[in-house]
């Protein structure tokens, strides 16, 4: 079996706040067509990773390359035109803004107007809530919601690669299922995901592979069932004795 | 009401509310209104008419400062510096080289629209307050430049001698009656004011429901999400900047020839405030909110020159007592800025939003960290469950 392209590199990406170092070189790669979760606790440093990916907290070493292009120096809506796209912890919903707005939003990149409206009708396919919801106020939303409002406002975008920090949080755990079962769905057509989550659980058993974060360093890496079967995992991300 | 009524009565409905209908009315009322002061005011009628072209022409300033404040939300505390810019670009050009008001207004929005980009690039990466301050610190570096640069602007001397507008209609077909003018008469002016500003109302409308004007409300509720979503910030922003200074820089170029003479005092640190007012009391992101804004302020001040107590004396006449009380009651111009004060602090704490809301923009003054706030909710939501 070959192996497929790597699409997404971190090579020993260092990245903090101020005088803070968060992430202490950083390496790890995603492949094409897979999905890599990311674990760890409170305060590892998994949203400071993605937020260097996306530019939002510029990476002081280290590079970041994107299907082989050097994406470290550029600035986040460049990150974003080159098909990487964030789902950021909190939603970051436009919250007075429509959910149909919203979702043009997510397509401000493209031209092709009627694949805009294509694409936004299988949103709304996809997530009949927010066909029902579509002139609401984002701001108006539940919790759910708002997450899946967001999910599809990334996807507008057609993404390449797609991150999402910590989509379960806050959610009742029957909308976790659902949302866990969209990602796969994402993943079904063919569009790349890098999730991070404290839901290690969930996390490891739909990525193919995962990688452990603890203080800023990698500790750990395997497929999705080595690591749920690993003892120290078991014992510090899965709460079992 | 039969079936036929209705469809008619709403078809009717939708071409009230449309904005072809809109427009039929403003050039209408701009049409009708000096002869309609004319008629309410009488002998006053050359104050009136005066007031009403100050409306417009600050309107235009108003429209211009909402591209950044209301459509942005960045606050801009250095407005005048673009009128004063514009003001000087077209007087000098018209007195000194012989350009004709348009072409010296079409030049003076371009001046000021640079001055925007020269402001804006080193300065839109800064937030909040440290942004406000340092278009403060622009608007009296221009002012300190034209009150120093005597050779050029005739420093605290002002700069008097600006020539009137001249229309030229010749160039257009079948035209047989004057075909070159100069603008001369309130009347005239008026009519220069609200085809300018009809100009500047159209384009601010567009601005807002395109995609621009979509991606500035975006970098306004949510910078870091309009970046995901491929934004360029500075780009957008710096966007705004320059066509809001170039608003500005028309709104001063109309001023001088309105004056015919320039004095560095109309464009003040204060000139920034009241234009800032016009907006935040008219309706910050909207079309009508500034203009809206505009008509009630300017006209207010212009009509608390006189004592408010002793004009409504004169309507009291058939009570002797109040009018004669009233007619006795203290007064100096200078007061109608406490009055004008007052009615500012009764608006923010009763209308933040303002006169003509935008929707959305009410909606952030109210609704935020209640209902429409997700982190509030999403704890609530759990408890229900």
């Amino acid at each position: 079996m070959t192996n497929p392209p790597v699409l997404l590199r971190l090579d020993a990406v260092e990245a903090g706040y101020g005088s803070l170092r968060i992430l202490k070189g950083i390496s790890f790669e995603v492949c094409a067509g897979e999905i890599v979760t990311l674990i760890g606790s409170n305060g590892a440093g998994k949203t400071t990773v993605l937020n260097a990916i996306c530019g939002v907290v510029p990476p002081r070493r280290g590079t970041v390359t994107m299907d082989g292009h050097d994406i470290t120096r550029l600035q986040p809506h460049e990150i974003a035109s080159r098909g990487v796209v964030h789902v950021p912890e909190g939603r970051k919903l436009f919250p007075d803004m429509t959910v149909a707005e919203n979702l043009e939003m997510g397509a401000h990149l493209r031209r092709d107007r009627a694949g805009i409206r294509a694409d936004m009708e299988k949103m709304y396919n996809l997530f009949p809530i927010l066909g029902e919801r579509r002139h609401a106020p984002a701001g108006a939303l539940s919790g759910g919601e708002q997450q899946m409002c967001a999910i599809a406002r990334g996807l507008m975008a057609r993404p390449r690669i797609m991150m999402f920090d910590e989509p379960s949080l806050g959610l009742a755990p029957k909308l976790v299922e659902q949302i866990f079962g969209i990602i796969r769905a994402i993943n079904d057509e063919g569009t790349t995901v890098l999730l991070v989550e404290q839901n290690a659980h969930m996390a490891l058993q739909l990525a193919h592979r995962g990688y452990v974060i603890a203080t800023g360093e990698i500790t750990l890496s395997g497929s999705g069932s080595e690591l749920l079967g690993n003892e120290m995992v078991k014992r510090l991300y899965l709460g079992e004795a | 009401m039969t079936v036929p009524t209705v469809s008619l009565l709403s078809s009717l409905a939708a071409v009230v509310r449309g904005r072809a209908f809109a427009w039929l009315l403003y050039f209408a009322v701009a049409a009708a209104l000096p002869f309609l002061l004319q008629a309410v005011l009488g002998e006053s009628f050359s104050w009136g008419a005066r007031t009403l072209c100050y409306v417009g022409i600050y309107a235009i300033a108003a429209l211009g400062l909402n591209i950044v404040v209301g459509y942005c939300g960045l606050l801009n505390l250095g407005f005048g510096g673009f009128m004063l810019i514009g003001a000087y670009t077209t007087g000098i050009l018209m007195k000194e080289y012989g350009f004709s008001f348009w072409a010296a207004a079409l030049v003076s929005v371009g001046h000021g629209a640079l001055w925007g980009i020269i402001l804006g690039i080193p300065t839109l990466r800064l937030t909040g307050d440290y942004f406000a301050i340092v278009t403060f610190g622009f608007s009296q570096l221009v002012t300190m430049t034209a009150m120093n640069w005597d050779r050029i602007t005739r420093g605290t001397k002002g700069y008097p001698g600006i020539p009137r507008p001249e229309v030229d209609l010749t160039w257009i077909p079948g035209v047989s009656f004057r075909h070159q003018f100069q603008i001369t008469s309130i009347y005239e002016y008026w009519y220069l004011v609200a085809a300018l500003l009809a100009l500047c109302l159209f384009v601010a409308d567009r601005l807002l429901r395109s995609r621009l004007g979509r991606a500035w409300q975006a970098l306004r509720e949510d910078e870091v999400a309009a970046e995901a979503c491929g934004i360029n910030a500075m780009w957008y922003k710096t966007l705004a900047f320059a066509i809001s200074a170039g608003y500005g820089a028309l709104a001063g170029s109309i001023i001088a020839t309105y004056d015919t003479m320039i004095s560095t005092k109309v464009f003040d640190f204060m000139t920034s405030v009241y234009v800032l007012c016009y907006v935040v009391l008219g309706g910050m992101g909207t079309v009508l909110g500034p203009l809206a804004g505009t008509a009630l302020l300017v006209t207010l001040v212009e009509w608390l020159r006189e004592n408010p107590a002793a004009q409504l004396a004169r309507v009291m006449s058939w009570w002797p007592a109040a009018a004669d009380w009233l007619a006795r009651v203290p007064y100096q111009p200078d007061m109608r800025f406490v009055l004008y004060g007052i009615l500012l602090i009764l608006m923010i704490r009763f209308r933040p939003e303002g006169l003509l809301p935008n929707r959305a923009r009410a909606r952030e003054l109210h609704e935020h960290g209640e209902a429409g706030d997700p982190d509030h909710e999403s704890l609530f939501e759990l408890r229900q469950r």
